[in-house]
């Protein structure tokens, strides 16, 4: 009875673990499909200060980006190109499911235009910060970008 | 001087290239201006001056204590000795090094592209083009907020009545 | 980024955050205090300065959000609302040719912050469209719109005060 209420425990954890990791997956899934392109980045905290970061400054002068908490571990990027319009609406439905399924919270979705849209998502824990970025077109075109962040301990 | 006209015409419609407007401060500069451009002179005359304020001089607080001599002589000496150590230290340490600066993957259509400075190029771009993006839409926001923060109501209404008082208590003396 | 590093990328650009201060803020103790607050800030993270491309672009963007910032956070706030009529002062006394360009001066700082900024950027610092629009965070486009709105807003205010100026001379014919 122990030996199997501890192998269920174990699963159960395992499978929280593994199921929180879908937006992650979707990468692995998809990265060699040659519908797609994948492009991940790995950095070194501030090692590219970007037109991204530029705009963190207007927030709060140098407080985000120079007394920030966070460093950009790595970024990756997947990109689908010009496909079908059925095959964007069921990536975009695993997007959104993974994204669901993940946790992620909606901070924001700007709508340009009739096809055009941006959202934003963020996941955050103790020690570390994800960024999600939908941005879809008309033209079938779909980018999902995704970013971590490790929060620095003060 | 039809030439200049069309020149000033492109200036105020914000239109003009570098050359032409270094054209037309050079007509203004000179003295053979028309009566007619004669009015924007100064406007030229005005950005000149302003270009010539320079900042206030700054200091820093770096401390730059003088080493006695004995002890700079001993530095320099082991730290000569240190450089031809660390200088095979960090032939070796070059593998390692490298996982310190960005690194790429990058797969198109299914290939990965295998050459790191090719694939470093099409990254940069296209994490850069994303980015445009990403603010381009977040544009019309910060437009708006820009037109929000101009034509605040209150702040206009507060500083009338600022106005107002400052002529009533005026007119009272 | 070492301290003659810092001096030739970061330093060198002290006169035209200081301008672009003054021009924002409107008052010199104010732009001391932000090209004070944004050199010690940057010069306290030298370390972390490399790897920008632009340096010129990036101190310039860091010095307008600071200004803006200084504004948000002051009660007195130095804008002066939109729709402000520039009162020229009396012709008589207008004698010479450094008055006028004061007056310009004066004049370009009743535009709105964007158009008198992008104005100075263009006219007084001669910089890129492209560089421009990277600071302020627009598109090209619009920068040339605001460009030309404050170009053609100063040329009305020169002419009507040109106007102002001959109808007090013919009073006293």
């Amino acid at each position: 009875m122990k030996k199997l209420f501890s192998i269920m425990l174990i699963t159960l954890v395992f499978s929280a673990v593994a199921s929180a990791q879908q937006v992650e997956k979707l990468f692995d899934k998809y990265m060699e499909d040659e519908r797609f392109n994948y492009i991940y980045r790995k950095g070194s905290a501030g090692s590219v200060l970007d037109r991204t970061d530029l705009e963190n400054l207007k927030t709060d002068a140098f407080n985000i980006r120079f007394k920030s908490d966070r460093n950009k571990e790595n970024e990756k990027m997947l990109i689908l190109n010009s496909a079908n319009e059925s095959f964007q609406k069921s990536f975009m439905a695993e997007v959104n499911k993974a994204l669901e399924s993940d946790k992620f919270e909606n901070t924001s979705y700007v709508r340009n235009g009739k096809d055009n849209r941006v959202s934003e998502y963020i996941r955050k824990s103790s020690d570390k910060m994800e960024e999600v970025r939908v941005i879809e077109n008309g033209s079938g075109n779909v980018v999902l970008k995704w970013e971590l962040y490790t929060i620095r301990k003060k | 001087m039809n030439d200049i006209d069309n020149l000033l015409e492109k200036y105020f419609n914000g239109v003009s290239s570098t050359e032409e407007e270094k054209r037309l401060k050079n007509y203004f500069e000179g003295r053979g201006i028309l009566p007619e451009h004669e009015i924007y002179r100064s406007v030229f005359a005005a950005f000149n001056t302003e270009k010539q304020i320079k900042a206030p001089v700054m200091t820093f607080p770096e401390k730059k204590t003088r080493r006695p001599a004995i002890t700079r002589r001993i530095i320099i000496l082991l730290a000569g000795s240190a450089a031809i150590g660390l200088l095979a230290v960090t032939f070796s340490n070059l593998q390692y090094a490298r996982s310190q600066h960005p690194e790429y993957m990058v797969i198109v259509n299914g290939k990965q592209v295998v050459n790191q400075h090719k694939a470093q190029q099409y990254a940069e771009h296209m994490f850069s083009e994303t980015d445009k993006i990403i603010e381009n839409s977040y544009q019309l926001f910060r437009e708006a907020a820009t037109i929000n923060q101009d034509l605040n109501a209150e702040k206009i209404l507060k500083e009338t009545d600022q106005k107002i008082e400052c002529i009533k208590t005026n007119y009272k003396q | 980024m070492n301290v003659r590093q810092f001096q030739y990328q970061i330093l060198c650009l002290s006169d035209k955050s200081y301008r672009m201060a003054l021009s924002i803020l409107k008052d010199e103790s104010s732009a001391k205090d932000a090209l004070q607050e944004l050199m010690m800030r940057l010069w306290e993270k030298r370390e972390q300065l490399d790897a920008i491309a632009n340096y010129q672009a990036f101190v310039l963007t860091s010095m307008r959000n600071l200004c803006l910032d200084m504004i948000r956070k002051s009660i007195h706030t130095h804008e002066i609302p939109a729709d402000t009529e520039y009162n020229a002062p009396n012709p008589h006394q207008q004698t010479e040719q450094a008055d006028m360009i004061n007056h310009i001066g004066s004049m370009i700082d009743t535009l709105p912050e964007m158009q008198r900024t992008i104005l100075r950027m263009k006219d007084v610092e001669e910089m890129e469209l492209e560089e421009i629009a990277q600071i302020m965070s627009m598109t090209e486009n619009a920068v040339t719109v605001n460009l030309s709105r404050a170009r053609k807003k100063l040329r009305d205010m020169i002419t009507n005060n040109r106007k102002k100026e001959n109808k007090v001379y013919e009073r006293y014919r």
